[in-house]
């Protein structure tokens, strides 16, 4: 329970408030878990890592939303941060092998499916058809830029000017067009939850059913192994049991309202 | 028909007497606002562009440019047979544009 010092050794802006940090030593980890993550007395926050799982670096991607944070963001290579963890489930990279890969982020959603992204990547021989799937709020929002460039990915945007030549739509109506076979293909999705809701019924549309997809939920995690409830829903604590799920898992109680 | 980056399928307040269905490329949606140039939408490949043909006042209430180079076989309105099927068509793309758009206006990658 008492957080671990790592070391910031690299820092780069993704966007106007959104910061990568590389940290040693590296930890070992799944695609898809998280640490909790804390910045001297300003509080600790659940971070998922967005680095490579077979990398050298334990790697954050953080939003700066609030006062931890803002000063996770704010932390200069050779500053110290406090790390617990890795705590959580995984994405099933192990369990979809031979199958067909969508992946459907949105907005800062594609930081936790970075890691599975570059394992299925990165084994190109043990999965089938791989297509990313992401969505922003505008060109400026858009994480790993050069990546997605390299990666199999379909970019849209919610708005954007005329200088912008890429697509402008919600992500979700990508989802029909996607270069998979249904019948052979897991999805993965990590954003909003009301787009992840959204998704759903276009991934069924597609033949892709609730069993074949995986979330990765978000809520008030503050304890990391399930002692303190915070991030309880329904009948799961979102640390201990998640933060991934089937989608056919947790569905009925993500529409339960303040649930 | 073929269209270069930059040419204009239709324009905003134009008649709505015409459809297209792109065959190849993209067409954004676009209009100006406080003096600069918004796509709401960009449209591609087997994408419906235009629905303005359909309803009064038959006048196109965007502005329809190629993003790149463009294929669309363009459909006269006034030769279509508007039969339920066609109808039934429209209605479809009109649907999952509304729906799109109010997922758009929640604004859900906001802080």
């Amino acid at each position: 329970m008492v957080p671990a010092p790592f070391r910031v050794v690299d820092r780069r802006q993704e966007t106007v408030d959104t910061w990568t940090l590389e940290l040693e030593p590296r930890v070992d980890f799944a695609p898809g878990q998280f640490t909790m993550l804390s910045a001297g007395g300003r509080g600790e926050v659940p971070i998922s890592i967005s680095g490579d799982p077979d990398g050298t670096r334990l790697v954050h991607t953080v939003r700066a939303v609030g006062a931890a944070t803002q000063a996770i963001c704010e932390a200069e290579p050779g500053r110290v941060l406090g790390v617990r963890g890795p705590f959580g489930g995984a994405w099933p990279t192990d369990a979809i092998e031979g199958a067909d890969v969508m992946i459907v982020a949105g907005g800062v959603g594609l930081a936790p499916l970075r890691p599975a992204i570059l394992r299925v990547l990165g084994r190109p021989e043990r999965y089938g058809r791989v297509s990313i799937l992401y969505g922003a709020r505008d060109p400026g929002q858009l994480l790993f830029e050069d990546e997605l460039a390299r990666w199999p990915a379909e970019v849209t945007v919610d708005s954007a000017g005329a200088g912008w030549t890429g697509r402008v739509g919600v992500v979700t109506k990508l989802i029909e067009r996607a270069p998979v076979d249904p019948a052979n293909a897991v999805a993965l999705l990590c954003g909003p939850e009301i787009m992840m809701r959204f998704a759903v019924p276009a991934l069924a549309a597609r033949g892709i059913a609730a069993e074949r997809t995986y979330v990765s939920l978000e809520r008030n995690m503050q304890c990391g192994i399930g002692h303190c409830g915070h991030c309880q829903l329904g009948p799961t604590l979102i640390c201990r049991d998640g933060p991934v799920y089937r989608w056919s898992d947790v569905e009925p109680w993500l529409a339960v309202s303040e649930l | 028909m073929l269209f270069a980056p930059g040419d204009y399928l239709f324009r905003t307040g134009d008649e709505a007497d015409r459809f297209y269905l792109i065959v190849r490329g993209s067409v954004a949606l676009d209009l100006v606002a406080r003096g600069e140039r918004h796509v709401i939408e960009t449209l591609h490949d087997g994408d419906i562009a235009g629905l303005s043909w359909l309803f009064v006042p038959h006048r196109w209430m965007f502005d329809g440019r190629a993003v790149e180079d463009t294929q669309a076989t363009e459909y006269i309105a006034a030769e279509q047979q508007l039969d339920a099927e066609l109808l039934q068509q429209m209605a479809a793309v009109a649907v999952s544009r509304l729906q799109a758009t109010r997922l758009q206006l929640l604004d859900v990658y906001a802080r």
